[in-house]
């Protein structure tokens, strides 16, 4: 008899295809033609645990592409790509890249987008509850205080862009989805990402407040720097306004007010 | 703490609120630990709303105890985590391995029973329970393989891992049926063997026959062989609550709670005969 690291190194490559069964095959009692049919139900099971998986994180892409298509993805995925952790919600984080190199996938284009956005909003509804700020952090702040203020964001919140809509895609794919967006295939977008209480909610936003928050939240940079770079990209950006709607919307944690840092 | 031979049911998300609302009266409800292993967020919130409402089994199915290449430790921190913030009455994992050189299948894979392994899953039990300042139960798994080189049955491992680490036993009878009818062994025979002093918990559930046969599918109501089961286990003085387990093809929730109440009827119809005679562990 094997050492018990042998026997599921066995195991494991008959778990990986029928081709692996070889070395496993002569460890099992009972009847070889049988206990070649069992391992390949052993196989099957681990495929469709990483789909449930997969299933659960991506149901937009799922509905995209059909269960079938979907299956064969997560059969790929799998094959490439396997589980690292005992805990199944915390797999597929690299699913989007793996699309990216699909070839099959390049008829759907906006798929990995989709699916990167998909990664955001699984993360968002698992991420640590928090108070979000009140506009009351920002009273009495003058405007060099201001500018040189740092924000926190609220556990969960993402910012995505893409040259496709991908937050009118995810919109019109959600189960209580309203009416039939008229999505432009041609448009490209930015959308955030953030938890409002315990449901994630996605919002298409403008070039100026993905630039600003990709600096403020993103890179740790000073609400007067981020505004200097979202002003590049767009000329109207509106830095009230946009401070203004993160707290309606419950965007941020914390503003930090103290001197800013060589 | 969760009445004797009381029931309860696998609490799973289409019936979240139906249960919250509803409360209907149950002994306790089990959830897979690992689906609440996050920071925060809605399904946390909901186990928390439960938890309010009825004792919580956390029934794990990620530990792998028996993986040879053992990596778990996260794992067993986040488990230890969840323990903290539920206080659940039980908490069990499965009999299994589960990866290998840093790959995770995500399934209760079978092992050989020998020296070697039962060494290997005694450390293990004993390192979890260290971690969760309380005994782990393990329970006994269905397997559609056997090993040729088991030194002993899977009932004579887990009596020994019972002894070796005083962990409970979460006895899994339709795993115990599944495996008796596939491998040609007599389920009684097997409960003959298991040390009924240490059963913390009971799983009950339905399997599907297929021409490779049974298959523990979690799918479909409990069969009258095993309804006998229980009621012997009873008979033998076994007080444990006893858990409803129904992962596919999930009905209403009226159809769990009547095999719930079904088991509280063995409960109640056997422990006015049980007549004590309970096992201890060979010193």
């Amino acid at each position: 008899m094997p050492a018990l690291l042998d026997v599921q190194r066995r195991f494991a490559d008959a778990l990986r295809s029928a081709q692996g069964e070889g070395a496993m095959l002569p460890l099992l009692a009972g009847d070889a033609e049988r206990n070649r049919a069992l391992l390949g139900i052993y196989r099957g099971n681990v495929v469709a645990n990483a789909g449930a998986a997969l299933a659960l994180a991506y149901p937009v892409c799922r509905r995209i592409t059909g269960d079938d298509y979907f299956d064969g993805l997560v059969r790929r995925y799998r094959a490439e790509t396997p589980s690292v952790d005992g805990d199944l919600n915390r797999y597929g984080s690299t699913f989007a890249d793996f699309l990216d190199r699909f070839e099959p996938v390049r008829e759907l284009p906006y798929l990995p987008d989709v699916a990167r956005l998909e990664w955001s909003v699984h993360v968002a509804s698992m991420a640590a509850d928090a108070v979000p700020l009140g506009g009351v952090a920002f009273a009495g702040l003058d405007a060099d205080s201001l500018c040189a203020a740092r924000l926190r964001m609220m556990p969960g919140f993402a910012l995505h862009g893409s040259v496709w809509p991908i937050a009118d895609i995810w919109l019109q794919h959600q189960p209580d989805a309203a009416a039939e967006l008229d999505i432009d295939l041609d448009q490209p977008q930015r959308a955030a990402v953030w938890r409002d209480g315990l449901r994630v909610r996605t919002a298409a936003i403008g070039v100026g407040a993905h630039a600003f928050w990709a600096a403020a939240a993103q890179a740790g940079a000073c609400i007067g720097d981020a505004w200097a770079g979202a002003a590049l990209y767009d000329p109207d950006f509106n830095l009230a306004a946009t401070i203004e709607q993160s707290i309606t919307s419950g965007w941020l944690q914390e503003v930090h007010t103290g001197k800013r840092e060589a | 703490m969760i009445e004797s031979s009381s029931s309860g049911i696998g609490l799973r998300q289409p019936h979240y609120a139906r249960v919250l609302e509803g409360r209907p009266a149950l002994g306790f409800v089990e959830v897979h630990s690992e689906n609440f292993f996050h920071d925060g967020g809605a399904s946390l919130r909901t186990l928390e709303r439960a938890r309010a409402l009825y004792p919580v089994s956390l029934h794990g199915v990620g530990l792998a105890i028996a993986s040879a290449d053992d990596r778990s430790e996260m794992h067993v921190e986040r488990l230890a985590r969840l323990v903290d913030r539920i206080e659940p009455a039980l908490v069990s994992e499965h009999l299994c391995w589960g990866a290998v050189d840093g790959v995770h299948f995500n399934d209760l894979l079978p092992f050989p029973y020998t020296g070697e392994s039962l060494a290997r899953v005694a450390a293990r039990v004993r390192a979890v329970q260290d971690r969760l300042r309380r005994p782990l139960l393990v329970e006994n798994l269905s397997a559609y393989v056997q090993f040729r080189d088991s030194d002993m049955s899977e009932a004579d491992f887990l009596a020994e891992l019972v002894c070796l680490t005083g962990c409970g036993l979460l006895l899994d009878l339709n795993n115990l049926y599944v495996n008796a009818c596939n491998f040609g062994s007599d389920p009684m025979d097997v409960l003959e063997r298991l040390p009924m002093h240490a059963v913390g918990e009971i799983h009950l559930a339905g399997h599907a026959v297929t021409e490779y046969g049974l298959i523990d599918t979690h799918g479909s109501a409990v069969c009258d062989d095993v309804w006998a089961l229980l009621r012997d286990v009873r008979r033998r003085g076994v007080t444990a609550p006893a858990l409803i387990e129904w992962d596919t093809d999930l009905p209403e929730l009226d159809v769990l709670l009547a095999e719930a109440a079904r088991a509280d009827d063995v409960g109640r119809t056997a422990s006015t005969h049980a007549a004590g005679g309970i096992d201890a562990c060979a010193a």
